[in-house]
């Protein structure tokens, strides 16, 4: 049995999430982010009433002082459980002084911290859907592979290899490293492939070197 | 061109198992039985080749028969030629009309970006002048020392010491395999636009397999060199006519350990260095003519090459 899946599917809008705070997990957790209508049934029909409804997460406001470190307030003694004893434990928090009268502060971390990428990628799906942001680039993903029709729904067959399927996620950054966008890929486990299963031809289009510098001297030369 | 791999037709019966988080809820059993290539499949990059070469002949397209990824278009007295790696695509031709036509018709197609004149292609930054253009590849240059922090070493103004023989027996094991693997893998992607190293970049590549200490001294001295002639470009120029030369030497029993001989050749197109190899012969060479013949025949077969294509441009050498 074939279902081919119709090319109308609703992918809830999910609200853009402040990006300041990608780590700010919503408080729903059911995922169904799109809703798939079987062929058999009119492709017109309104969407099925039982699809649920997402809240959207609570608004985040992120003032600026947050971010920064206040230079007022007392120093924490740290709470380890190593027996060290460390000048901080000593209560004692001035900068060592060298040898030679010069004072030595230490790096202002308030300030480095914004420079550095804090963000990193997900590596996995179970981690990725815990976020707003990744799931909506996903759904877009995933619409555009159904409207592309990349594949049809069918029963196993009995007697086929079987290939794996997972996300992958990137973050595109612009060149002073601020997020530009977010990407979702959903590959093939290529490895799952099995010669003269489901492989027969390969091939890769690259170019040899000889032919670019070929065609280019030959454009200079008629230019 | 973007999404590239996603536009071509699978003709083999793959099945794949639904993506994670989009199970469809009545049928969670199911399978996906693919029609269109996805990222990670085998024969993505050949599916979207055909599909893009498909549109290409259907718009007055020839394919080359040297090179697979020439693709030559001659009407109305204008010569278009396509170049294709994978995704990136160079065009050029004698009418900017019809480029922009061939732009707009592949775009009703494909999702295309038009990024201008060739300035940055595959890594090689293009920098126009007057009577000519420079190919360089000092971002990437730039780059490789810093993988090793070796931002700060000295430059030096040759590759390698002239009696440098490295065997694969004088040294201890070097430590970090993968490092080694990596920055001589790098240079070997330099021989784009450096004849310069081919030589020495061919020496350290024989020891991929097992590095010694002694192979990754000669490989920092590279790096050296590297950073010396950072502002070093290939220059091609106008040339007044299409006539290929060769050069070539060998170097007979170069290899210390097996005794096998290097052949190498250059070849010119006119006053432009297209073409140049390093290699070690596959056989071994019984005397220097037998490795100086071998090395004629390697640079010959390239020459066949080249005047097969210039033959298919319709261009005489």
């Amino acid at each position: 049995m074939s279902v081919s899946l119709p090319h109308q599917i609703t992918v809830p809008q999910f609200p853009c999430p402040n990006e300041l705070h990608p780590n700010h997990i919503p408080t729903c957790t059911p995922l169904v982010p799109f809703m798939l209508i079987p062929a058999e049934t009119d492709a017109q029909a309104p969407p099925l009433a039982h699809s649920i409804e997402i809240e959207p997460p609570l608004p985040f406001i992120v003032s600026p002082a947050t971010a920064q470190v206040s230079h007022l307030d007392p120093l924490p003694v740290p709470t380890n459980n190593y027996s060290m004893v460390t000048r901080s434990k000593n209560n004692s928090h001035h900068p060592i002084q060298s040898s030679d009268d010069f004072i030595c502060y230490p790096s202002p971390k308030a300030l480095t911290a914004a420079l550095v990428p804090t963000e990193t990628k997900p590596t996995s799906y179970s981690q990725a859907f815990k976020f707003v942001h990744w799931r909506e680039v996903m759904n877009q993903e995933f619409s555009v592979l159904i409207h592309n029709g990349t594949w049809s729904l069918v029963s196993p067959p009995t007697y086929a290899n079987i290939v794996g399927s997972r996300w992958i996620y990137k973050i595109k950054r612009k060149a002073d490293g601020a997020i530009e966008r977010y990407k979702a890929c959903l590959v093939a486990k290529g490895f799952h492939q099995q010669e003269r299963v489901d492989i027969f031809e390969t091939f890769s289009p690259v170019i040899k070197h000889a032919t670019i510098r070929l065609v280019i001297s030959i454009v200079i030369t008629y230019k | 061109m973007q999404n590239a791999f996603l536009h071509g037709d699978l003709h083999e019966n793959v099945f794949m198992i639904q993506p994670q988080g989009y199970v469809h809820p009545q049928y969670p059993n199911h399978v996906c039985k693919l029609h269109k290539s996805l990222y990670g499949l085998h024969q993505a990059p050949r599916s979207w080749f055909s599909k893009l070469s498909t549109k290409l002949l259907s718009l007055g397209f020839s394919e080359s028969k040297v090179d697979t990824s020439l693709f030559v278009l001659q009407k109305f007295n204008s010569v278009i030629y396509i170049l294709i790696h994978v995704d990136d695509i160079l065009i050029t031709g004698s009418s900017a009309s019809v480029i922009d036509n061939i732009i707009h018709s592949l775009q009703t197609t494909f999702v295309v970006k038009d990024l201008g004149s060739l300035a940055y292609f595959l890594g090689v930054k293009a920098l126009w002048c007057i009577d000519g253009i420079y190919l360089t590849q000092c971002n990437y240059i730039a780059d490789l020392p810093k993988r090793r922090k070796m931002e700060n070493a000295k430059p030096c103004t040759s590759p390698m010491a002239s009696n440098c023989r490295l065997t694969s027996i004088d040294g201890t094991p070097f430590e970090d395999i993968r490092l080694y693997r990596n920055i001589v893998g790098s240079m070997q992607y330099l021989a784009f636009t450096r004849p310069d190293i081919a030589s020495v970049v061919h020496k350290v590549s024989k020891f991929m397999h097992n590095p010694l200490d002694t192979h990754w001294l000669a490989v920092k001295r590279i790096l050296r060199y590297l950073k010396h002639s950072i502002s070093t470009a290939l220059f091609i120029t106008k040339t007044v006519n299409f006539t290929l030369q060769a050069f070539f030497h060998s170097d007979w029993a170069a290899d210390r350990d097996d005794r096998r001989s290097v052949g190498a050749y250059c070849i010119y197109m006119g006053s432009n260095l297209i073409s140049w190899s390093c290699k070690q012969q596959p056989t071994v060479a019984r005397s220097g003519t037998e490795a100086e013949y071998k090395a004629i025949a390697n640079a010959a077969t390239e020459l066949i090459w080249f005047k097969s294509i210039l033959h298919e441009l319709s261009l005489p050498p």
